[in-house]
């Protein structure tokens, strides 16, 4: 039976609209039947070791989101290190990456290139011109615009 | 007179000021309350998990930072127009805001890839993601604080840091050797205590506390101290530290350490010596190898440091 919270995380990333969508979906799932992709409290865990100490701790391994209110799915800024790899990317400069890790949006001006041409409405993986990821953004092309989905500056703005 | 007049100037309590005069002398109060004033140097540690030293300091240069070696490595003084925690290298986990001492005293707790390491008071993991990093991500670390609230920072420091072997569990410490079963090969215990070292950073610090804070904080070390020691191996490396300059929370604990247990002190390079006696009370010679630090000498928090090696294993 497959847990009402990877169902919640399904929802979400199909809502990324991402070309490897599949991929991405294969991936979750494997690491599910692993028993590598855990629910602990209300965060999603992925598992980088297994310990005796698993049992009573209360995280381990990459945080990729918690489940929240009606069983919704809150991503976390790691999980683009998790998906990052199967997104496009769009590289961005410096000050559009800045301002994209204060919950803004990206203007295509400041985008130096994609990884690979998305298509409109498809989430992508926003880099700096080192490479670095940022977080997850919406491409929409008639606005001209990445919406933020995701990103690193969360770390502040929620006080962690 | 004196301690009144320094306690109004400073606006500390007597009792304080006549517990600095002791450790410090007069002229040597002065330049420590002076430096408290000032306040210290900001310190960041590079977070080698996320990437290469010399290409993050070279971005934070490039923003107009200045950074300066320490004899920590990886870790450097920082001075810039802007704090670096708005940085996207710090959103990043690329570096982690963290005192010189603070850092030393995971440095010198000497991990080694693979090893199994207990950081007793974790929370909020300046000290956990500094030994992940040193241990190469590798091994593995059960990092256990008490207090919910702050183990949430603990786990998004983790996060950010992009730690992978380490477990969190929200315990008290005092109770993990009726726990856990097997022993480690490193213990961190970073103490809660009455936080005297940083007043510097925070203010409140200096009204906050009444005399026999001192004591009550002391007792609660010992059973720290104890329950550590008995988790470790045969061999097995304890490092005590506290962010803490009273000596009833520090050579005090160490005096209970070396007389309960059987451990040596190992002597480390940086740092003042411990201290002999203190308000009537002396401590075994062997406790002048822990190390204390002071603003106004290194330039850090006021601080505290003890590597002990255990050299007969406790059975539980
Ligand atoms: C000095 S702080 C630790 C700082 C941390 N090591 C770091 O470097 O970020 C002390 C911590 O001890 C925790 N603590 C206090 N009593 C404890 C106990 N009995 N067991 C476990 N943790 C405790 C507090 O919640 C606090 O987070």
């Amino acid at each position: 039976m497959t847990p009402s919270w990877f169902k919640s995380l399904k929802r979400w990333v199909e809502n990324l609209n991402s070309e490897y969508e599949d991929e991405i979906m294969k991936f979750m799932k494997w690491c599910l039947d692993s028993e590598i992709l855990i629910k602990k409290e209300n965060l999603i865990l992925l598992l980088t070791s297994r310990s005796s100490f698993l049992n009573r701790s209360v995280f381990s391994g990459i945080p990729l989101g918690e489940i929240g209110s009606r069983e919704r799915f809150i991503p976390h800024p790691e999980i683009s290190s998790v998906i990052g790899p199967f997104l496009k990317k769009a590289y961005s400069s410096e000050k559009g990456a800045v301002l994209f890790t204060y919950g803004r949006d990206l203007f295509i001006e400041s985008v130096l290139g994609y990884s690979e041409m998305p298509r409109d409405e498809e989430c992508l993986l926003i880099c700096d011109a080192y490479g670095r990821d940022f977080g997850i953004g919406r491409y929409k092309r008639g606005e001209r615009i990445i919406v933020n989905l995701l990103d690193r500056g969360l770390y502040l703005r929620k006080g962690y | 007179m004196l301690p009144k007049t320094l306690a109004r100037k400073y606006g500390l309590r007597e009792f304080m000021v006549k517990r600095y005069i002791e450790i410090f002398g007069v002229k040597g109060t002065k330049e420590f309350l002076d430096k408290v004033e000032k306040g210290i140097s900001s310190y960041v540690r590079v977070n080698t998990i996320r990437g290469r030293e010399e290409e993050i300091t070279y971005r934070l240069m490039e923003k107009g930072f200045d950074l300066k070696d320490t004899f920590v490595p990886h870790v450097y003084s920082i001075k810039g127009d802007f704090s670096p925690s708005s940085s996207l290298e710090y959103l990043r986990g690329e570096i982690f805001l963290q005192d010189l001492s603070s850092a030393y005293a995971s440095f010198s707790l000497g991990v080694k890839e693979g090893e199994r390491v207990l950081d007793m008071c974790s929370a909020p993991g300046a000290k956990t993601t500094h030994i992940a990093q040193l241990m190469r991500n590798k091994g593995e670390i059960l990092a256990v604080d008490s207090s919910k609230t702050r183990v949430l920072s603990l786990i998004y420091n983790l996060a950010r840091c992009g730690v992978r072997n380490c477990y969190v569990w929200i315990e008290d410490s005092r109770k993990l050797p009726s726990m856990i079963k097997s022993k480690f090969d490193r213990v961190l215990l970073d103490a809660p205590c009455t936080g005297e070292g940083v007043i510097s950073k925070d203010r409140s610090r200096k009204l906050s506390r009444v005399e026999k804070d001192y004591s009550i904080m002391s007792s609660i070390q010992k059973e720290l101290i104890s329950s550590g020691l008995s988790l470790l191996k045969e061999g097995g490396i304890l490092v005590y530290s506290t962010c803490s300059i009273s000596p009833e929370e520090n050579e005090e604990v160490i005096s209970y350490a070396l007389e309960k247990f059987q451990v040596e002190i190992i002597p480390l390079e940086f740092g003042e010596r411990g201290l002999k006696s203190f308000m009537g009370r002396k401590y075994p010679r062997e406790v002048t190898k822990c190390r204390r630090f002071y603003p106004h000498v290194h330039d850090t928090y006021g601080f505290f440091l003890a590597k002990l090696r255990l050299v007969k294993e406790v059975k539980t």
